[in-house]
């Protein structure tokens, strides 16, 4: 813990460091009437496309190119420099052109939604320790399935006959929804327990009412309850660290071919030289 | 505890490959997976993968281990599988669905520029923002400002990779902006060499001075070309919404280009030197001498009792609509009480320009009217404009050859031979005034040449007035010159006496005058702005020294007896209009031109690297006035010393006026130079009022808005 905390502060000031001297190099640029969009746009243009081959480093992991965990982090790095230069290259100012507005936009998403995708992995792992067996995402429909099935056996298949219909009656009233498929995603992403505890209370409001046998039944279902909802906690949080992807990641293709038509537009219209 | 939910052998584990493009639908559906998955094409691999086949009679299973192993009931009688159809449709993977997306992404973006782009030409949706309120007028037209709105994506990638793609585009700033001259694209619009004397005059006057840090630190980085054209986009920054200051630069940029940098006008900034003075005003005006001598109570009274006293400085100055320039009140209000009577000089006759020359009546028996002369002529030559009009008379230059040195002022004593020499010289003078009361100014044309076109445009013409004068002293010269043209004796009828000796008629707006008492025709400066003396001294200051030396009209006005006083001050004109009014010659064209107005009138091709706004320093909230600037000089130079530098000066005879080549063009108007640090006491780091913008133009021939 002590190195991860001296590694963060080290990246820290480096990161200070570097952006110190891209703001004073652009400011000592345009002391001397040189074009720093120019000089801004091409860092950032660099930054951008360092970025994104960072997917690519995924696809071609054969290579040896270093850790993906290296590359994590300068990804993280380069995109909270990149912000930098973007704000002194827009002038922390929202454009006014269209083509311009939609880049400024295309960025801002892009990098929001970095962000906040740093966020959940800084997140997200200790919740997904926190609680619960960690699953495959993929499987998860899976041992949904096994967790339904196995409810259902406890009470259809091993139910006597002279036993009631109160558990049967309980399953569909109370328990049938809830093992179909994820439930209570809201409640998990905001930490909360409560439709759990709702539901173990009816659990224990049912228990008076059924003989010895059924009782350990119930108790058996109420652990495939717990184990549901635990997935049920798995899943939302996996889904949502796979799911801001869908946001990042096709945005960035955008954001490279608004940036080169832009970088053409510039260089065709603003005068580079001169 | 229950048990793990998943199990990590590979036995026991179901098909996940999420990394593929599809994945089992029945996974996604009911969570109970094939072992299989689909294939590539997202096709369910499932039923193909069991075929039954017959040994011995019997099916047997064939499902391999990999796909689940041989199932426990085998295959049907009939050699079907025994599974049901279990097929399914493969759904895509979350990779490939977020692959889809970024594809669909990158396509929406690449068709949203190609729509921008829109075919040849940019639409106005590429535009990066509004233009500045004074550029608001061509917004929709890009090619007005960029080469690169004329040509499709290709000329744009080809212009990424052009150096001079900049300049071109400056190009099309300067057809709007002429008033920015030639040389707009060099620094300061100025030459090359210009720059390089302006340099090395200012590094020739350098003080100590230490540059800011970051300056020393920016010339690390890289410096743009100096030597060579700036890129109007240097400096202006378009597109930053209607209110952008386009002209807005920091004093560290300013100074970027400079080689003698400083810290700011208050520590450091050059001495202001003999500024505002050091180009002298355009009107000759001393008022140290005027405001301490003519202006005191006492003098005044005494020499200009008529005179008009200034109040206070406001009384002949005002600021102008601007504010920036302090306008002079007209000659009218504030000089014409005192100095109207020696413009208009009534004491002189003026300049003679025709005249009749004394002939003796015997001589001119039976030729016609002459009236009697004698006496009368002041000179002994005639007037030049009278020589110059009879020079392609060949009647009067074979008269003049043969009578030999002459005095008009006596052709009256000859022998008979030379008598009709002399009697020549009346008809040709009579056919000069004959010719130009019926033709008026061609008469003059035909006579004068190649050098009418000198002469001709000075208003107001000599032709209305030589024509009175013929009806004057000739009243029946038409008769006469039918009579002596067909060589016929002019009967006595027609010999009538003309008006009487001692007649004097003065045009008081022409400022031509006819005198019966020397029969002459003469100009008088009409006061003051008198056109022909104005047309002339425009004319005359543009001549080189050797033609002018030639010009017949120059010697006429530039010789002291001519002007009738040979003491005068200089030359009728020179010595009058030239005391007060300055003459520029431009350092580039090398051309002359009197400034008749206190102001420029016309585009001024001289360099005007400073600027100055009265208007704000004589606000009310200021506490100025204008002595706390101009403090008068007790050593200042009086009118003589101005004038010993004058642009005329007489030359090695001194009888006549030339222009001084090595005029120092100097003038002081009394005051002592402004000093930086009386500026500095309210432009400093303190009020921060001290950009270099608010004094220095960058464009110094930028034309500057003037003012009447």
């Amino acid at each position: 813990m002590k190195h991860f905390w001296v590694q963060q502060r080290i990246t820290f000031l480096v990161f200070t460091v570097i952006s110190l001297l891209i703001l004073a190099g652009c400011y000592l640029f345009s002391i001397t009437l040189s074009k720093t969009s120019f000089a801004s746009g091409t860092i950032l243009l660099l930054c951008i496309f360092f970025l994104a081959s960072y997917q690519l480093r995924k696809k071609i992991s054969f290579l040896p190119l270093g850790s993906s965990a290296a590359w994590l982090r300068f990804h993280i790095f380069i995109g909270f420099l990149s912000f930098v230069v973007f704000a002194l290259h827009s002038r922390l100012q929202i454009p006014n052109g269209l083509l311009e507005v939609i880049l400024f936009l295309t960025y801002y998403i892009v990098f929001l939604s970095g962000i906040f995708g740093w966020f959940l992995s800084r997140t997200i792992p200790y919740r997904l320790l926190s609680r619960g067996e960690e699953v495959l995402f993929e499987r998860i429909p899976m041992h949904r399935n096994k967790i339904h099935d196995r409810v259902k056996t406890l009470i259809f298949d091993d139910a006597q006959p002279e036993q009631g219909a109160a558990l049967p009656d309980f399953y569909h009233k109370h328990l049938q929804e809830f093992f179909e498929g994820p439930r209570h995603q809201i409640s998990h992403i905001l930490h909360s327990e409560r439709h759990l505890h709702q539901l173990k209370q009816k659990i224990s409001a049912l228990q008076p009412f059924l003989d010895e046998q059924e009782q350990v039944r119930l108790q058996q279902i109420a652990e495939q309850i717990q184990l549901k909802d635990d997935l049920d906690y798995q899943y939302i949080f996996q889904a949502i660290i796979k799911l801001w992807l869908f946001v990042h990641v096709p945005l960035t293709y955008s954001l490279i071919i608004f940036s080169l038509y832009h970088a053409l537009a510039a260089c065709a219209f603003a005068s580079t030289s001169g | 505890m229950t048990e793990p939910l998943q199990p990590f052998d590979w036995k026991n584990s179901n098909y996940e490959r999420p990394a593929n493009t599809w994945v089992c639908g029945r996974l996604c559906e009911e969570g109970l997976p094939c072992r299989l998955g689909p294939s590539n094409k997202g096709e369910c691999q499932l039923q193909s993968q069991c075929e039954p086949a017959e040994k011995g009679g019997k099916y047997q299973c064939t499902r391999s281990v990999l796909n689940g192993g041989k199932c426990k009931e085998g295959p049907a009688p009939d050699g079907t599988c025994c599974q049901p159809d279990t097929s399914c449709q493969p759904r895509r993977s979350l990779l490939a669905r977020r692959r889809f997306l970024g594809g669909l992404a990158a396509f929406i973006a690449a068709s949203f520029c190609l729509i921008v782009f829109s075919g040849d030409s940019p639409s106005s949706l590429l535009s990066p923002g509004e233009v500045s309120q004074s550029h608001a007028n061509i917004e929709s037209s890009c090619s007005a400002c960029h080469t690169a709105a004329e040509g499709g994506l290709d000329t744009w990638i080809h212009l990424t990779m052009n150096g001079d793609v900049a300049l071109d585009d400056s190009a099309r700033c300067l057809k709007c902006h002429t008033e920015l001259g030639e040389k707009a694209l060099f620094a300061h619009s100025v030459s090359i060499e210009r720059l390089h004397k302006i340099t090395s005059q200012i590094q020739a006057k350098k003080e100590s001075a230490s540059a800011p840090i970051a300056l020393q630190l920016a010339s690390l980085t890289g410096h743009p070309a100096t030597n060579g054209k700036l890129a109007c986009s240097t400096c202006h920054q378009e597109h930053h919404g209607r209110k952008t200051n386009l002209t807005q630069l920091t004093d560290l940029q300013c100074q970027s280009c400079h080689t003698s940098p400083f810290l700011s006008f208050q520590h450091g900034h050059p001495a202001l030197g003999d500024y505002p003075y050091q180009r002298r005003s355009r009107i000759y005006f001393d008022h140290n001498a005027h405001m301490s001598r003519y202006f005191k109570n006492g003098d005044f009274k005494r020499t200009m009792p008529k005179g008009h006293k200034p109040e206070s400085c406001n009384s002949c100055h005002t600021p102008d609509a601007t504010g920036r320039l302090m306008l002079t009140a007209g000659f009218e209000k504030t000089c014409a009480s005192c100095h109207e009577p020696q413009i208009e000089d009534v004491d002189f006759p003026g300049v003679p320009f025709f005249a009749l020359p004394v002939i003796a009546p015997t001589l001119m028996k039976s030729q016609g009217v002459w009236p009697n002369t004698e006496g009368s002529f002041a000179t002994a030559r005639l007037p030049r404009l009278m020589e110059l009009l009879l020079e392609h008379d060949s009647d009067y230059q074979r008269a003049i050859k043969q009578l030999g040195e002459i005095d008009y002022r006596n052709l009256n004593n000859f022998d008979p031979e030379k008598a009709a020499a002399v009697a020549e010289i009346a008809w040709a003078i009579k056919r000069l005034l004959y010719d130009i009361s019926t033709s008026g100014e061609a008469a003059l044309t035909a006579r004068l040449g190649k050098n009418s076109a000198l002469y001709l445009h000075l208003k107001p013409s000599i032709v209305p007035t030589l024509s009175q004068a013929q009806q004057i002293w000739f009243p029946n010269l038409a008769t006469e010159i039918k009579y002596h043209s067909e060589k016929k004796a002019i009967p006595d009828s027609t010999q009538q006496k003309p008006v009487s000796a001692g007649f004097s008629a003065r045009n008081a707006n022409s400022g031509w005058s006819i005198s019966d008492s020397d029969f002459t025709i003469r100009y008088r400066p009409i006061g003051h702005a008198d056109p022909l003396i104005k047309g002339w001294l425009d004319q005359a200051v543009q001549e080189n020294q050797q033609s002018l030396d030639r010009d017949s009209m120059w010697r006429i006005f530039s010789n002291p007896t001519a002007s009738g006083t040979e003491d005068s001050h200089g030359a009728l004109a020179s010595g009058r209009c030239l005391m007060c009014h300055s003459v520029d010659k431009d350092p580039v064209s090398g051309r002359s031109h009197i400034n008749w107005q206190p102001l420029p009138t016309q585009q001024s091709k001289a360099e005007q690297f400073t600027q100055f706004s009265h208007a704000p320093h004589l606000s009310s909230g200021q506490k100025l006035n204008c002595e706390s600037c101009h403090v008068f000089d007790p050593l200042g130079t009086d009118s003589t010393t101005i004038l010993q530098s004058d642009y005329f000066v007489r030359d090695q005879s001194n009888l006549f006026w030339q222009i001084n080549q090595n005029s120092q063009q100097a003038c002081t108007s009394g005051f002592q130079p402004i000093s930086r640090q009386n500026c500095s006491t309210c432009h400093n780091a303190a009020t921060a009022t001290q950009s270099c913008l608010q004094c220095h133009n960058y464009h110094a021939h930028r034309q500057l808005t003037s003012s009447k």
